[in-house]
C-alpha cells in the first residue's frame, strides 16, 4: 500500500490526533487515524467554549475535522480500535486494526437522520451528552460529526437483539442499513505510532463524598459543559436536573479528587481555567445568577489566563472562595448545603447552592494500559504514558510518540503543540528525503472558459430530506428555463458515486462550462463537487453551490410551497452567480529549500534540529556569542536528576553535528522582505561588543522560526534588592546551592516578586513556583538544618509537579500565603527579616532570614518590538509575541511562514520550550516538504485602469498583503497573492472600487441581489442576508441540522468575510426593493480574517446614519454576530428581523415603482 | 449642524485636513486630536446640581463648517491666463540644495509685501528638529527667509487664520498651500455669511502648489527616520519627484538619499485618495516643478490678481521668467490625478443612491449609474 517507514499510525481522533495527522499528512506522510468512537472530535467537540478567548469550541474544531476527512493522505478509521501491534525487524510496526460493525454502510449513508427519527428504541443515555440527554439506538453523535454517518448501537437495537423492528432499514432512502455488518480486521504497516488517546474524567467512588451520583443536582464539569452548549441536551439553558429550573446559585468545586492523597495525587491542570470559563458563561446565560468557585490554589499559568481570572473576579456575580468544601447535604427541594471554611472569619460557613459542579481529576482514558502493553511503552505512576528521557514527546519505546492528555493532564494549546512536535519527531525518523512528487497530484487540470457559458444544474432531492418538502422536479424544471442553462436535472443523491460519474460524463458530453449544485451545504460538500468537476476538466472555480437543505427544506418544513419558491430563487441566484464566475488556477509560489531560526536557545535549537533532520538548510541566528540561551545560566537540576545545562549541551552537540545547520552567532536580523517560501532576511553581524558592524548579508529562506527567548526581570528596588545585602534572585541562590558545602541558613523565598501585578506585569511567569520549590528541596537535602519559608499567593505546581510541592511540605518547608493587597515587607534593622501577613492563619509573621530569594518573572526581550515590526507579526499586550490562535495554532503567527517557539511567546518551562521548538520546526517544515506554496485562488485583484495609488487598501489589509508598485510611471496597488486571504476588506476600502475579490466580484454580488429580489409577489416580504462563511453561514447550517424553523423570506448570500460587504451592495439591495438587509458575521474578536467584521461594522454604522438622514428606515439594515454553534440564535434572529420588517411594512421603493425607464436599464451588471 | 460634516466628510474619509472648519467654527469646538486625520468636537458638559449633562455643542450654530468645507462643493477646472517658467534672481542657502520652488515662492511674497500688496502670508513651515509641520504667519522678508521651506507633510494650514485676523490683525493676506487649502480659502472668500466676513475680506491672494497628495508626519518618523536611518534634524529638504517616483531627502551636509515613492504612499492622507486637483485649479496663481526644465519652476496665473502678483515679482527684479513650459507634462500630471475622479463619482453615487431610497426618479438613475460605475473594463 505505502512504503512502511513513511506511514504513521495515529491512535485517537481528538484534537491531538487530528493535529498530528494533519501536520504529518501535509508533510507528505500517509496517516492512518484510528478513533474508537463513531466520530472524530474527541473531548473538544463536547466543549461549549474554550478559555481564555471564549471561542466556540466546535466552530474552530469542525473545519479541522472536515479537513481530516478530505485529506488525500489521511486514512480515517472511525469506530475502530487497535487490536494488536507487532514490532518488525526493520523497526516498523504491523498493526491490526479492528473495525467495529456500524450496521450502516458509510458509503451510502448521507447523514440525513431519518432513521434516527423513526427508531423506536429511544431513551438511551447519551454518552456524548454525558448522560444528560437521550438518544436512539441508531444515532449520529453530534451535528458536526465526521464522518456524518449513522451508527446502530447493537446493545439496544431491537432488530439486532430480538430481530423485531427493522423500521430504519425500511425508511432509509439510500438503503444504507446493513444488519449483517460484521467486525472486520485488517493490517497496516507503519513506521511510527503516535498515541493520542486523551483522557476520561474520573467518575468513581471518591466523588460520592460530594454527592455525585446520589444527589441529582451535583454534576460533573463535562456535564455542565454540555448543558451550556447551544446544541446540548438543554439547548444551552442552564437548568437543575432535579426540577428543570434555572439555578440562582451555582457552586463549582475545584480539585474534586485531584491533589488528594486519597484519590489522585497530581493536579489536573485545566480545571481552574475551565471552571472560571464556565462561571463566566453561566453569568451570560443567567445574568442574575451567583457563582461560587471553591478553590485551593488558582493555577492559571499560561498566556492570558491570569488576566482572564482577574477579569472574571471583577464580575460581581462570581466569587472565588478559598477553601474546599467539606460536608455536602441535600435539602428537601434538592438544593445543596455546602460547608466550607471561611478564611476571613475563620469559621465554618454553610452555603446553599442550587447546582453543584465538580471538577474531577483527569485520568488516562480507558484501555490505556492495554494499549501500552501492546505498544510496549511504560506508564508513569498515575497511569499516563511515560515520556522518554529527552523530556519531550517520545516514549520509552522506539518509534512510538505521545501527545496530549495521554501523557498527563494538559490544555488544548499544549496538546496541539505536542501533537505538532510529535509530527516533527516522526518526520525526523523517516530520514532525509523531501517529497514534492506527491504534491503534484494536487495540481489543477486545465480550465475551460468560453465566451457564452453553458450551465448545467443538478438539483438534489437528498432522498426525502429535500424532496419531501421542496418540489424538486419543479425546481429542476424551472432551472432549465433560466438563461444559458443547457442542462438541468433532479438527482436522488447528488453526492452519490454514480451521480458524480454522471456529472462528469455530462460535462464532457454537453460541454458544460459551468455547474451549479443545489443540495446540502457548500461548507461541507462544495469541495467534493469541485473535485469531481476538476476530474472532468472543469476548473473548480466554475462550480457553484446553493444550499436548499440546511437553508431551505430543513428550516421551512411546514411551508412546502414557500420552501419550493425559495429553492427556485436560490437556484436563480446561484445561476447568475456561477454565470459570472471565472476560472483560475491555484496560486503557486516557489520555495527556497532553507529555513531560518532566530535564537539559539533550547527552543531555537530544537526547531533547527527538527528542520535539519529532514535535510534542509537551516540558518541558526543567535545574537550572543554562544548557543544555549538563558538555560545556560540556570542551575536548576530537577529532582529526577535531569540537568538543563547538560540538556542544552546535548542539543548544541546535536546541532554542531549536523552539517546543514549554519550557526551564525553575534548576528541579528536587520530587515525582512518577501513572503512564505521566499523570505529574504538581511542579517547584520556585529562585533562581540555589539558596537561595530562586521557587515551585512542577505539570506533567502522559506520559513522563519522566532525563538528569541525572554530575559530575567532586573529586580532592582523590589523588596530591597540592590540595597539590602542578602536579598538575592533565584539564579544567585542556585549558584550558592551549587557549592559543595552549604551552611545551615534561614531562607525566605518570595514568589510573584514583580509578577501577577494589578497593572503592569499582570501575567504569571509560570516557572517560578516550580523553581522555588526545587531550590528549597535542594537546600533541605544539602543542609537539613536549614529552614526554608516560601511566601506565595498560589502554589502553581501543575500536573505531576504537584509531587514536589508535597515533598517540600514533607521536608518541613513552611508555606505562607500572602495576599495581593498586603505584600511582604523586608526589613534590615537588626538583621534581615520579612514581615508578612499569613492569610491562612490570619496572623502577622516576622521571619528572620539569612537570605531572601526573589522569584522574579521572565520579561519580554527589549528588541521584541523591533523584530515584530520587521516581521509584521503582532505582540500581545505584555510584550511577548502573539500566536495566531491560542488554542489551535499555538506556534503559528497570523503571517504565513513565520512561527514562534519558547519563551519569546510567553514564560514557560524547559520541557515546554523544547516541545514548542519541535512543534515550530514541524510547522516550518510543511512548505519545505511540499516544495511549493499552494494558495486558494480566492484573492483580491487590482484593476489597473482604476487604481490611483492612494494606498487606502494597504491600511485596510490586516495581513500586509497589499503593497505599491510603480508601473509605467504610475503608482499602483499590488496584491501579494501568497499572503492575501481573500477577505475583501481592501475592496470596500478602495475609494475607486478598483479592487475586487476573485469570484466574489461586485457583479456577482449585485447579480445575486437582482435575482433574490426579482418578482416579489404583492403583499409578501423579501430581504437579503450577507452571511460570512465561517460563522453566520455555519450558524445557518447549524439551524438547518437542528431543524430550527424560521420564515423563508430572507435570501442568503454567502461571502467569505463580511469585510467584503460594501455599503453600496446594501444600498443596491434596498433600491432594488429589499425590505431588509441583514449582515451576519463572526462575533467581535472571532473574525477569521482578523478585523474584517469590525471594518464592516464601522462602514455599515456610518451608512445607517446616512440612511436615517435621508428619511429612510435605518432599521431595515441590521448587523448581527452569529457563531457556528448558534443555530437557535440564527433562527431567532431571522424570525425577529422578519417580524420587525413586517412591522415596518414593505420597502417604499417597491410601492413607488420607478416607471421612468424600462426594467432592462436596471437589470444589473451582466 | 456639524453632525453632517461628521457623517458626510469625516466618516467617509473625505476630510482634506485644510483646517478651515476648525478656524471658522464660531463656537471654537472643533479641533484636531493627536494622530487623527480629521477634526472632532470637544465635549461640552454642564453641571446642574449633582449631575453632568452633555450639551449639543452645535446647538444654534450657523454651521460655518459646512459653509467652508471644500469637500462638499463641486470644483471646476480653473483658467490658465499665463504659463511661464520662473526662477529667483537671488540664490539662497536652500536653493543650493535644490529648493528652487521655495525661492520663487518667497520672492513672490517678498515682492508683494514690499509693494504693500499684502501685509502677511500664511505658509507651511516645519520644525527643524522634528520636521513637524505647522502653519506659520509671516509679515516680513526676514521671517520668510527664516522658513525651512515648502514641503508636503500635512498640517492644517488654515487653522492659523484666527491668529492672522484676530491676533495679528492683518487684513491683506496671502495663503500658500495645497489645492485643498486653496479650495477651502475660496469657500471662505466667496461666502456671504456675516460671521465669516472678517476672514473673507482679509484673504487677498491664493497661491497654490501643485500637489500629488500630502503625507502625515508618520512619513518622517517611519520611513525617513526608521527605514532610511536619517535623523530629522539632519534633513535640509525633502522633495517628491512625481516623474521619477522617488522621495529624495537632502541632508544638511549635501548628501542626497532617495527611496521609492511606493513605500511612502501608505502615509498619504486619507482625504487625498479623493482629490483630483493637481494644478491647484482654484488658486489665483499655481506653482510647481512640473513642466519646467531644471532650475526653473512653472507658474500658472489664473486671473488678473495672480497675473499682477507675478508681474510685480518680475518688475521688482525678484524673479525672472521664460515662456518655455512643457504643457504636456502639466496635462499628464493633471490627468493622472484626475483618475481619482472615479472616487468622487462613487461618493456622488452614494448620495444619489441615498436620495433614491425615497425618490423613485432618482432611484432609477442611481441604479443605472451604479451599474455603469461598477462594470469592470478589464
Amino acid at each position: 500500500m505505502t512504503d512502511a517507514p513513511k506511514s504513521v499510525l495515529v491512535i485517537g481522533g481528538g484534537i491531538a490526533g487530528i493535529s498530528s495527522a494533519l501536520d504529518l499528512a501535509d508533510q507528505g506522510h500517509d496517516v492512518f487515524l484510528v478513533e474508537r468512537n463513531p466520530s472524530i472530535g474527541g473531548r473538544m467537540a463536547q466543549l461549549d467554549k474554550t478559555f481564555p478567548t471564549l471561542d466556540c469550541a466546535i466552530c474552530i474544531l469542525a473545519p479541522k475535522m472536515v479537513e481530516v476527512s478530505r485529506h488525500p493522505r489521511i486514512h480515517l478509521h472511525t469506530f475502530s480500535e487497535v487490536a494488536a501491534v507487532e514490532h518488525c525487524q526493520d523497526d516498523s510496526f504491523r498493526v491490526t486494526i479492528r473495525k467495529k460493525p456500524r450496521y450502516v454502510n458509510s458509503e451510502k449513508c448521507t447523514g440525513c437522520g431519518i432513521c434516527i427519527e423513526v427508531c423506536p428504541s429511544r431513551h438511551i443515555s447519551d454518552d456524548f451528552n454525558e448522560g444528560l440527554g437521550d438518544r436512539a439506538a441508531i444515532y449520529i453523535t453530534f451535528p458536526q460529526a465526521v464522518p456524518r454517518v449513522a451508527t446502530i448501537d447493537e446493545t439496544y437495537c431491537l432488530k439486532l437483539m430480538e430481530n423485531k423492528c427493522g423500521i430504519c432499514k425500511k425508511k432509509c432512502p439510500t438503503d444504507a442499513i446493513d444488519y449483517k455488518d460484521e467486525e472486520e480486521e485488517f493490517i497496516v504497516n507503519v513506521g511510527s505510532i503516535i498515541v493520542a488517546t486523551g483522557f476520561d474524567l474520573y467518575k468513581s467512588d471518591y466523588l460520592k463524598r460530594y454527592g455525585y451520583g446520589t444527589f441529582r443536582n451535583v454534576i460533573s464539569s463535562m456535564q455542565y459543559e454540555r448543558m451550556l452548549n447551544a446544541s446540548g441536551p438543554t439547548k444551552g439553558q442552564v437548568l437543575r436536573p432535579s426540577d428543570g429550573k434555572p439555578p440562582a446559585r451555582v457552586g463549582v468545586v475545584l480539585c474534586a479528587g485531584s491533589r488528594s492523597q486519597w484519590c489522585k495525587e497530581y493536579c489536573s491542570k485545566v480545571c481552574c481555567m475551565y471552571s472560571t470559563k464556565e462561571a463566566v458563561l453561566t453569568k451570560e446565560h443567567i445574568p442574575e445568577a451567583e457563582v461560587l468557585i471553591f478553590y485551593n490554589d488558582l493555577r492559571t499559568i499560561n498566556k492570558g489566563h491570569e488576566e482572564f481570572i482577574r477579569r472574571s473576579s471583577e464580575n460581581s456575580g462570581i466569587q472565588f472562595v478559598c477553601g474546599l468544601p467539606g460536608d455536602i447535604e441535600q435539602d428537601e427541594d434538592e438544593s445543596l448545603r455546602v460547608k466550607h471554611h471561611d478564611r476571613q472569619t475563620d469559621r465554618v460557613l454553610t452555603e446553599t447552592i442550587d447546582l453543584l459542579v465538580l471538577s474531577p481529576p483527569i485520568v488516562p482514558s480507558e484501555g490505556t494500559e492495554e494499549l501500552a502493553r501492546m505498544l510496549d511503552v511504560e506508564l508513569d505512576q498515575y497511569g499516563f504514558v511515560k515520556v522518554g528521557a529527552d523530556g519531550s514527546v517520545s516514549t520509552t519505546a522506539r518509534g512510538v510518540f505521545v501527545c496530549g492528555c495521554a501523557k498527563g493532564p494538559d490544555d488544548i494549546s499544549n496538546t496541539v503543540t505536542e501533537a505538532t512536535a510529535a509530527a516533527a519527531m516522526v518526520a525526523g525518523r523517516s530520514g532525509l528525503d523531501s517529497c514534492p512528487e506527491e504534491v503534484e497530484k494536487m495540481q489543477e487540470t486545465p480550465s475551460s472558459e468560453t465566451e457564452s457559458p453553458s450551465i448545467g444544474i443538478y438539483v438534489c432531492s437528498c432522498g426525502m430530506n429535500i424532496g419531501a418538502i421542496v418540489d424538486v422536479d419543479g425546481v429542476a424544471e424551472f432551472a432549465g428555463t433560466l438563461p444559458d442553462v443547457v442542462h438541468a436535472e433532479k438527482c436522488m443523491y447528488a453526492c452519490s458515486q454514480d451521480n458524480q460519474r454522471l456529472i462528469q460524463e455530462q460535462i464532457k458530453e454537453k460541454k458544460l462550462t459551468r455547474v451549479l449544485i443545489a443540495a446540502c451545504s457548500p461548507r461541507s460538500h462544495l469541495k467534493l463537487f469541485q473535485d469531481t468537476c476538476r476530474h472532468a476538466g472543469l476548473n473548480p472555480n466554475l462550480v457553484g453551490f446553493v444550499s436548499i437543505r440546511e437553508l431551505d427544506s430543513w428550516v421551512h418544513q411546514h411551508e412546502p410551497d414557500k420552501a419550493t419558491e425559495k429553492a427556485k430563487i436560490l437556484v436563480r441566484m446561484g445561476t447568475s452567480n456561477v454565470r459570472l464566475s471565472k476560472p483560475k488556477e491555484q496560486i503557486l509560489g516557489s520555495v527556497t529549500p532553507a529555513a531560518m531560526v532566530f535564537g539559539g536557545g533550547i527552543a531555537g535549537m530544537s526547531a533547527a534540529i527538527a528542520i535539519a533532520s529532514k535535510g534542509f538548510k537551516v540558518y541558526l541566528v543567535e545574537k550572543s556569542r554562544d548557543l544555549g540561551g538563558t538555560v545556560r545560566d540556570r542551575h536548576l537540576r530537577d529532582l529526577d536528576g535531569n540537568d538543563p545545562e547538560k540538556l542544552a549541551k546535548h542539543l548544541e552537540d546535536l546541532i554542531r553535528s549536523k552539517k546543514n545547520i549554519e550557526i551564525l552567532t553575534t548576528t541579528v536580523p536587520a530587515g525582512v522582505t518577501g513572503s512564505v517560501g521566499r523570505f529574504a532576511v538581511k542579517l547584520s553581524r556585529r562585533g562581540v561588543d555589539f558596537g561595530s558592524s562586521l557587515g551585512d548579508s542577505i539570506v533567502d529562506v522559506a520559513t522563519i522560526v522566532v525563538a528569541t527567548g525572554a530575559q530575567d526581570l532586573s529586580p532592582i528596588g523590589l523588596f530591597g534588592y540592590g540595597s539590602e545585602k542578602g536579598v538575592i534572585t533565584q539564579a544567585e541562590f542556585q549558584k550558592m546551592l551549587e557549592l559543595d558545602e552549604v551552611n545551615p541558613m534561614n531562607v525566605v523565598e518570595i514568589l510573584c516578586a514583580g509578577s501577577r501585578e494589578k497593572d503592569g506585569r499582570t501575567y504569571c511567569s509560570q516557572i517560578c513556583c516550580e523553581t522555588a520549590i526545587r531550590d528549597v528541596i535542594r537546600l533541605k537535602e544539602k543542609s537539613p538544618e536549614s529552614r526554608a519559608y516560601v511566601l506565595y499567593r498560589d502554589i502553581r505546581t501543575l500536573g505531576v509537579l504537584e509531587k514536589y510541592y508535597k515533598l517540600a511540605g514533607e521536608l518541613g518547608v513552611s508555606f505562607v500565603r500572602y495576599g495581593e493587597e498586603e505584600l511582604p515587607k523586608v526589613d534590615s534593622v537588626g538583621g534581615l527579616s520579612v514581615k508578612v501577613h499569613d492569610l491562612t492563619s490570619d496572623d502577622d509573621l516576622l521571619i528572620r532570614a539569612d537570605f531572601i530569594v526573589l522569584a522574579t518573572p521572565l520579561v519580554p526581550n527589549d528588541d521584541n518590538k523591533t523584530l515584530s515590526e520587521m516581521l509584521k507579526v503582532p505582540l500581545s499586550g505584555d510584550g511577548f509575541f502573539m500566536e495566531a490562535h491560542p488554542k489551535l495554532r499555538p506556534v503559528d503567527f497570523s503571517v504565513d511562514g513565520i512561527f514562534v517557539a519558547g519563551t519569546a511567546q510567553g514564560p514557560k518551562g524547559i520541557e515546554e520550550s523544547i516541545i514548542q521548538g519541535y512543534a515550530a520546526g514541524s510547522r516550518a517544515l510543511v512548505p519545505l516538504m511540499k516544495g511549493k506554496v499552494v494558495c486558494e485562488p480566492i484573492v483580491a485583484a487590482v484593476d489597473e485602469n482604476f487604481c490611483t495609488g492612494c494606498a487606502r487598501c494597504i491600511e485596510a489589509c490586516a495581513y500586509g498583503a497589499m503593497g505599491m508598485s510603480i508601473s509605467e510611471g504610475r503608482l499602483l496597488a499590488e496584491v501579494n497573492q501568497l499572503i492575501c486571504k481573500g477577505c475583501g476588506a481592501c475592496s470596500t476600502a478602495c475609494p475607486c472600487r478598483a479592487i475586487t475579490v476573485f469570484n466574489f466580484s461586485s457583479d456577482q454580488m449585485t447579480a445575486q441581489i437582482d435575482e433574490a429580489l426579482a418578482d416579489i409577489p404583492r403583499g409578501e416580504m423579501r430581504g437579503v442576508a450577507f452571511l460570512c462563511n465561517w460563522c453566520a453561514y455555519a450558524g445557518a447550517d447549524n439551524a438547518g441540522i437542528s431543524r430550527y424553523q424560521y420564515p423563508s423570506e430572507i435570501m442568503p448570500i454567502r461571502v467569505m468575510c463580511t469585510g467584503r460587504v460594501d455599503p453600496f451592495h446594501v444600498l443596491y439591495a434596498l433600491l432594488k426593493g429589499a425590505d431588509g438587509v441583514l449582515i451576519g458575521g463572526c462575533h467581535p474578536g472571532d473574525c477569521h480574517y482578523i478585523t474584517g467584521n469590525q471594518l464592516m461594522k464601522v462602514k455599515i454604522d456610518s451608512l445607517t446614519e446616512m440612511i436615517k438622514d435621508y428619511g429612510f428606515e435605518p432599521e431595515r439594515v441590521r448587523v448581527v454576530w452569529i457563531s457556528a454553534a448558534e443555530g437557535k440564535r440564527f433562527s431567532d434572529i431571522m424570525r425577529s428581523f422578519g417580524e420587525d420588517l413586517r412591522r415596518l411594512g414593505p420597502n417604499p421603493a417597491r410601492l413607488q415603482p420607478a416607471s421612468i425607464s424600462g426594467p432592462e436599464d436596471v437589470k444589473g451588471v451582466v | 449642524m456639524s453632525k453632517e460634516i461628521e457623517t458626510y466628510v469625516w466618516d467617509l474619509g473625505k476630510c482634506t485636513g485644510c483646517g478651515a472648519c476648525t478656524a471658522c467654527c464660531n463656537k471654537g469646538i472643533l479641533f484636531f486630536p493627536d494622530g487623527e486625520q480629521h477634526p472632532t468636537h470637544r465635549r461640552i458638559a454642564k453641571r446642574v446640581g449633582l449631575t453632568t449633562h452633555d450639551l449639543d455643542p452645535c446647538f444654534s450654530c450657523e454651521s460655518f463648517c459646512l459653509e467652508v468645507c471644500p469637500t462638499l462643493r463641486e470644483w471646476t477646472d480653473g483658467k490658465m491666463l499665463t504659463v511661464v517658467s520662473a526662477r529667483s534672481t537671488m540664490t539662497s542657502a536652500r536653493s543650493r540644495h535644490g529648493d528652487l520652488l521655495s525661492d520663487v515662492l518667497n520672492q513672490l511674497i517678498v515682492a508683494a509685501l514690499e509693494s504693500d500688496f499684502i501685509d502677511g502670508a500664511i505658509i507651511t513651515d516645519v520644525d527643524r528638529w522634528t520636521w513637524k509641520p505647522f502653519a506659520r504667519v509671516v509679515t516680513s522678508a526676514e521671517e520668510i527667509y527664516d522658513c525651512a521651506g515648502h514641503q508636503f507633510i500635512w498640517s492644517p494650514t488654515l487653522e492659523s487664520l484666527n491668529d492672522v485676523v484676530h491676533t495679528k490683525s492683518l487684513r491683506k493676506i496671502a495663503i500658500v498651500g495645497a489645492p485643498c487649502v486653496m479650495n477651502a480659502a475660496r469657500c471662505i472668500q466667496r461666502s456671504t455669511m456675516k460671521g465669516l466676513e472678517v476672514y473673507s475680506k482679509s484673504i487677498r491672494i491664493l497661491i497654490g502648489r501643485f500637489c500629488a497628495g500630502v503625507c502625515t508626519h508618520d512619513l518622517v518618523s517611519e520611513v525617513i527616520e526608521k527605514e532610511m536611518g536619517i535623523s530629522p534634524r539632519n534633513i535640509a529638504m525633502m522633495d517628491r519627484s512625481t516623474a521619477d517616483k522617488l522621495l529624495t531627502v537632502t541632508l544638511r551636509d549635501g548628501t542626497v538619499r532617495d527611496i521609492s515613492l511606493a513605500s511612502t504612499q501608505k502615509y498619504l492622507r486619507k482625504g487625498c485618495a479623493r482629490c483630483t486637483d493637481y494644478l491647484a485649479e482654484s488658486a489665483d496663481l499655481s506653482i510647481g516643478y512640473t513642466g519646467s526644465r531644471y532650475g526653473y519652476c512653472t507658474v500658472i496665473t489664473r486671473n488678473p490678481a495672480g497675473e499682477s502678483l507675478l508681474m510685480r515679482g518680475v518688475q521688482t527684479g525678484h524673479l525672472e521668467i521664460t515662456k518655455s513650459v512643457d504643457t504636456n507634462q502639466l496635462y499628464l500630471g493633471k490627468r493622472n490625478k484626475q483618475r481619482r475622479k472615479r472616487s468622487q463619482q462613487f461618493d456622488e453615487e452614494l448620495l444619489l443612491m441615498l436620495q433614491g431610497l425615497t425618490d423613485p426618479a432618482k432611484r432609477v438613475e442611481a441604479l443605472r449609474r451604479y451599474t455603469e460605475l461598477s462594470r469592470r473594463q478589464s
